[in-house]
């Protein structure tokens, strides 16, 4: 197997689009060589090239531009952790940044990885997932052969079609969410597209259960953004997975309530308490517990917004 | 694979796999034995080293992600054969039971004094979360990093210490 470490963008591009092997892409490789104990070896036999871009500098990026903010690909999660104006913006991502894993990992981990393992326990995946985020990939010459090469933008949550079993040599598995991903293609960034983040009353914030089962879960991860204006709930959506194995995103039906502690959180109760989590769930905890756990982690939040105790 | 880079200061040209893990190489190569292999898969911290002056797993990094960077290991932490000052701290607080996971602990106490200089005892929990003391020493470790040990340069320092 080779092993490949371009240092610009066009030098990737060339080994992808003149490679009739089949590539693995990989940056911080902290899920793969976990995963992979002997790596290459527990590979698939199809793949004879590791393609390493973690050390490509212009897919580290980071952009604010006018009605998007953009993240490298190969940004680190360390670098995510220590960004200002996600930390002011969009603090439940930069919150589940903070929060994935251990400092050793995030100081190596990429966003784009993160997202192209797909687990239900990531906190940075659900907690974009709870913003207007794209994924922007660049399809490699296969995929197309007619036109060659392209790039598109995809919703973060049409990013993942289903989901997959991954297995190892030792016969560990893995139940993740499956990327919309060929070999070859790469994620070049993640954009947030939507004004409502720099809007006055915007608020978003991120939430796991505590202790974690492991280095790498939480057992339960919550995100929500939404907006605020005159002590009143204007939107708010959120976004959750975790140990019953699927994403839940949604609308919280509450427009137009007042954020009162006691007020709000029997709605919000009484919302969580008809969710239709079953038709979610594939396994983990009842319907009737999920309820609880999401009602709990949802008002420790909302608490927190209306400048209570949680 | 010819791996250039930098290893305790002095630059190093590696004939290796790019496959190899840099906690194997680091210790069937170069016998640096400082760096311990625990779990081999992230979870320890045994095996922690600067890499850019960042901590990192070694276990989880390939030879082959190493050209032209940087990596600093427990032996090139203390130089001219001294303690540091984090290492005083660690002998005085009694911090070191089997001793396994001191060397890990000491590259993310060095890390994070280097960055802030008076962690809280809060800020010096969530740094070693990526730490496993199979002794369960974790009280005398933070005590340690956090200075407990060594004599306060300064009264305000002192009642500082003596609040928290």
């Amino acid at each position: 197997m080779r092993f490949l470490s371009p240092k610009s963008l066009s030098e990737a591009f060339d080994v992808i689009d003149n490679s009739d092997l089949k590539i693995l892409i990989a940056s911080g490789m902290t899920h793969l060589l976990r995963f992979y104990p002997s790596l290459p070896d527990g590979l698939p036999p199809s793949i004879q090239t590791l393609l390493h871009v973690g050390d490509i500098e212009s897919l580290a990026e980071t952009k604010e531009e006018s009605s998007r903010f953009s993240l490298g690909a190969a940004q680190r999660l360390c670098d995510l952790s220590g960004n200002s104006f996600l930390a002011r913006y969009l603090s439940g991502a930069w919150d589940a940044a903070r929060q994935t894993s251990t400092p050793q990992i995030r100081n190596r981990r990429s966003l784009g990885g993160e997202l192209a393992w797909g687990s239900y326990h990531s906190p940075l995946i659900t907690a974009l997932m709870s913003f207007d985020t794209f994924v922007r990939v660049r399809r490699s010459r296969r995929s197309n052969k007619e036109s060659g090469a392209f790039e598109e933008n995809i919703p973060l949550e049409k990013f993942y079609t289903d989901s997959i079993e991954r297995k190892n040599a030792n016969s560990q598995t893995h139940f993740c969410r499956k990327a919309d991903l060929e070999a070859g293609d790469l994620i070049l960034k993640v954009f947030v597209e939507n004004q409502d983040f720099k809007r006055s009353g915007h608020f978003s914030f991120f939430k796991a259960l505590s202790p974690k089962i492991s280095t790498e879960n939480s057992g339960v991860v919550l995100a929500v953004s939404g907006v605020v204006q005159n002590a009143t709930l204007i939107r708010a959506r959120f976004a959750a997975s975790g140990v019953w194995m699927s994403t839940l995103r949604d609308e919280i039906p509450l427009e137009g309530i007042k954020l009162k502690p006691n007020l709000f959180l029997e709605k919000l109760y009484q919302w969580c308490e008809r969710y239709p989590f079953e038709s979610y769930r594939r396994t983990g905890p009842s319907s009737k517990e999920l309820g609880l756990i999401i009602f709990g982690l949802l008002k420790d939040g909302f608490s927190q917004l209306m400048g209570g105790s949680s | 694979m010819i791996v250039e880079w930098t290893l305790n200061g002095r630059p190093f040209r590696s004939e290796v796999s790019p496959f190899k893990r840099l906690s194997e190489y680091l210790r069937e190569d170069l016998k640096l034995l400082g760096t311990k292999t625990g779990c081999a898969e992230g979870k320890c911290g045994a095996c922690t080293v600067w890499i850019g002056g960042q901590t990192a797993n070694a276990c989880l990094v390939l030879m082959g992600q190493l050209d032209g960077k940087e990596v600093t290991t427990i032996e090139g932490v203390n130089q001219k054969d001294q303690f540091t000052p984090l290492q005083e701290s660690f002998l005085q607080c009694a911090a070191l039971e089997c001793g396994f996971c001191i060397p890990g602990l000491l590259m993310t106490g060095t890390a994070l004094l280097d960055r802030q200089p008076n962690p809280s005892r809060l800020d010096i929990k969530e740094e070693i979360k990526g730490h496993l003391c199979a002794c369960m020493g974790y009280q005398k470790i933070i005590d340690a990093i956090h200075g407990v040990g060594l004599a306060p340069v300064s009264e305000g320092e002192a009642r500082v210490r003596n609040r928290s």
